[in-house]
């Protein structure tokens, strides 16, 4: 369709109130189609005040995304997907005290230079109340490989007013890092994980919904980090984590359409536990706001806040008998902030969208645990387009 | 390996809501066509029952009457989803399309001549939506005046009655209820239907509109029509005015479903030649209008050249009920019904006019 003016809109909208419309209007709308995406992802330099050595070029990555969905038949959806990443950049090593000017971080000196890439196909098919999703992929970079595979069900009750959902995933990896043998690195290993959820869904009236729903999930194999260090008593020795690692999320989400400003309010809440001491928080909000002419645009806050496991610190001054450390910044107790704004432009054949993301992480963002100073805490900005096409 | 069985064309009809109807689909065999056409044909005959304002034992008839009482009434949740889509009609009208113009419509469905100015007053003291308490779920409407679903409600049972199809594995079909239709998709071969637009002041078509799937509506100055001294006086009443509208003589749109083609283009037919000519232009659709004189094609109109179209000569035999089996290859001759005095709709094959809509 053209143009539409406002009236037919309204039209559209109301007929679709009548029963079995919606049912007879779905043929339209075949899920047929090709997405493509780019991101384009960049960390802000560590300030020169905060290093000890190294490159303050910290990563940049940039992702190409091709999907392509095909209806195989009324009751089978296949949708394959390639993703390319190339990443550069320094990344940080491990941090070294210093009396004067608090912690100061090590990076590495090359850019390192990489490349990802990941092929997945997904296959959806429903069965009267029964949705279900099986996925299979594969990735690999020089120095890792990952075979991955989940499946997802969903039940809708007759009356449409609630949804339960379960599901798994697994995930084996293999790591074989770069230079091992010259930097004393691990020469080969594996992880494994593998996860359960279970979900609820409640219609609470015509323009609310929310949704509930836990997962658990289990690590075990090598879970350091090769290319990492940690200052130890004078001596920097290689990263060392637990081999295993259980988690656990409870996750909330609730919709709220405003009748009004035809917009929809879209607030999350996230709460995760490990057994490593890890808790965090995630609350998420946005707004997404029709604006007329197919546009739309959302704007989102969200904040999110981590303690440390029991094995993090920036630097050890006495070795802890378990000989489990970590100076891996993305493990301490820290705060973040990040703010979106994504808009898009759908029409019937074909839609576009641009997203633009700030992210911040401080320490003394952290709402729970007592922060210490980790000189790697990172900015970034990310940047999104897409282009989807109705085959 | 069994070859399958090509689909063959099933063709029936019957006659609900005041007007003859018909399905034709494509299915494997008789006895699946003959079980998802009398799914279909029920539940027009289901709607037909419940909101007709001919039998004076609808549920319609029954609601208005408790609807009038001080407490008014608490209505189902099909009905409460129609008021509500006839209140958009209303709100995005500005009042024009109104449900509670039923005095006005029965008395110039009824007259001979042109009704008294008294007559048409105190028909309009009896209309205006505004007088009417809705709140979605509670109806109170003041007493002795007479909703008209009849602008929707048609349009609707054809939707219902293509769901039904829809949901007995019909993928190609369509179903026609005197002029408002419901495609289900293409001819098994991806080919599209040809639905003729009727001319309105004469014998035959006008113009074909090529569609694979959706809803096709016409609203006309001549169906239920009262000449006096060469004026024309159709069955579209002004409720501000209480007369019949003017400007144009028939409006035909094809939309995703029925129920929206036929809100817009008796929309457009409320608001008069350049009006309605203008909504039209910004719908977004496909649609062919007639002021009499000369059509107006507009949207990505996919007509075709009007001389490449067989004339269709009305033939006085409709209503038979029955299934017919054709070869969809062989291009048989065209059938035309008639009911009362309007052309409903032409039957064609592959190549062919399938309905001439009116």
């Amino acid at each position: 369709m053209k143009k539409i003016s406002t009236a037919i809109q309204s039209l559209i909208a109301s007929g679709l109130g009548l029963p079995g419309m919606q049912e007879l209007l779905a043929q339209e709308l075949s899920d047929d189609g090709i997405n493509a995406q780019l991101t384009y992802y960049d960390e802000a330099p560590l300030p020169l005040s905060k290093l000890a050595f190294g490159s303050p070029e910290r990563y940049k990555i940039n992702t190409q995304q091709l999907s392509w969905v095909k209806n195989l038949d009324e009751t089978y959806n296949l949708t394959v997907e390639y993703v390319h990443e190339a990443m550069s950049g320094s990344s940080p090593m491990y941090v070294i005290p210093s009396a004067d000017e608090g912690p100061l971080q090590a990076m590495t000196g090359a850019t390192i230079r990489d490349k990802r890439d990941q092929l997945s196909a997904s296959l959806q098919w429903d069965n009267e109340a029964y949705k279900h999703t099986a996925a299979l992929g594969y990735s690999i970079e020089n120095d890792y490989q990952a075979i991955f595979g989940s499946y997802a069900g969903e039940k809708e009750s007759t009356d449409g007013m609630h949804t339960l959902s379960w599901g798994w995933s697994f995930s084996e990896d293999k790591i074989e890092p770069y230079d091992a043998i010259d930097n004393g690195r691990v020469l080969s290993a594996k992880r494994n994980s593998f996860s359960a959820s279970g979900g609820f869904t409640q219609v609470l009236n015509k323009n609310a919904v929310i949704q509930t729903g836990v997962s658990v999930t289990r690590e075990a194999g090598f879970l350091s980090d090769p290319y990492k260090q940690v200052w130890v008593n004078d001596s920097v020795l290689n990263d060392s984590r637990p081999d295993s690692r259980l988690m656990w999320a409870w996750t909330t989400k609730f919709r709220q359409y405003m009748t009004r400003s035809k917009a929809a309010l879209h607030l999350d809440y996230r709460y995760f536990i490990d057994d490593w001491g890890i808790h965090s928080n995630t609350l998420d909000a946005s707004w997404n706001q029709p604006l007329g002419h197919d546009w739309e645009i959302a704007p989102s806050i969200r904040y999110y806040t981590q303690t440390s496991p029991d094995f993090y610190g920036p630097v050890f001054f006495i070795a802890p008998e378990d000989a489990y450390w970590s100076s891996d910044y993305r493990l301490a107790t820290y705060g973040s902030l990040s703010y979106q704004l994504n808009t898009s432009l759908r029409k019937e054949k074909w839609s576009l969208s641009f997203g633009a993301e700030y992210y911040q992480s401080k320490e003394d963002l952290a709402l729970v645990g007592t922060p210490q100073d980790t000189p790697a805490l990172v900015d970034f900005w990310r940047l999104t387009a897409s282009f989807t096409i109705k085959l | 390996m069994k070859a399958p069985t090509a689909p063959a064309i099933f063709r029936h009809h019957f006659s609900s809501m005041g007007c003859p109807a018909e399905i034709v689909l494509y299915a494997g065999n008789a006895e699946y066509a003959a079980s998802a056409i009398a799914g279909a044909e029920s539940e027009v005959h289901r709607l037909d029952h419940k909101y007709s304002h001919y039998r004076r034992d609808s549920e319609l008839e029954l609601m208005l009457q408790q609807a009038s009482r001080a407490r008014g009434v608490r209505v189902d949740d099909e009905t409460a989803a129609l008021l509500n889509f006839a209140a958009t009609q209303h709100q995005v009208s500005a009042g024009l399309f109104d449900i509670t113009a039923g005095r006005l419509t029965a008395l110039w469905d009824r007259a001979q001549a042109v009704p008294q100015a008294q007559q048409i007053h105190s028909a309009l003291a009896l209309t205006g939506w505004h007088r009417v308490d809705w709140d979605g779920t509670r109806l109170h409407v003041p007493r002795g005046m007479r909703l008209d679903l009849g602008g929707v409600v048609k349009e609707y049972a054809a939707d219902r009655a293509a769901l039904q199809l829809k949901s007995a594995g019909i993928q190609s079909g369509y179903i026609d209820l005197g002029g408002d239709l419901h495609f289900l998709g293409p001819h098994p071969d991806g080919s599209a239907w040809r639905a003729g637009v009727r001319n309105p002041r004469g014998a035959g078509a006008i113009a074909a509109m090529t569609l694979h799937r959706g809803g096709l509506a016409t609203s006309g100055d001549y169906e239920r029509c009262l000449e006096v001294d060469g004026q024309r006086f159709g069955h579209i009443i002004n409720p501000f005015t209480g007369w019949p509208v003017q400007g144009l003589a028939s409006v035909t749109v094809v939309a995703p479903s029925c129920l929206l083609a036929g809100a817009v283009s008796t929309l457009a037919m409320l608001q008069g030649r350049d009006a309605g000519l203008e909504f039209l232009s910004t719908c977004g659709l496909q649609w062919m209008a007639h002021d009499g004189h000369f059509s107006y094609p507009g949207g990505d109109c996919m007509l075709e050249q009007p001389k490449l179209l067989h004339s269709c000569q009305p033939e006085r035999n409709a209503k038979h009920a029955n299934i017919s089996c054709n070869n969809p290859s062989s291009n048989t001759s065209h059938q035309t019904s008639m009911a009362g005095d309007f052309t409903c709709h032409f039957a064609g094959d592959h190549g062919q006019l399938v309905a001439a809509t009116g």
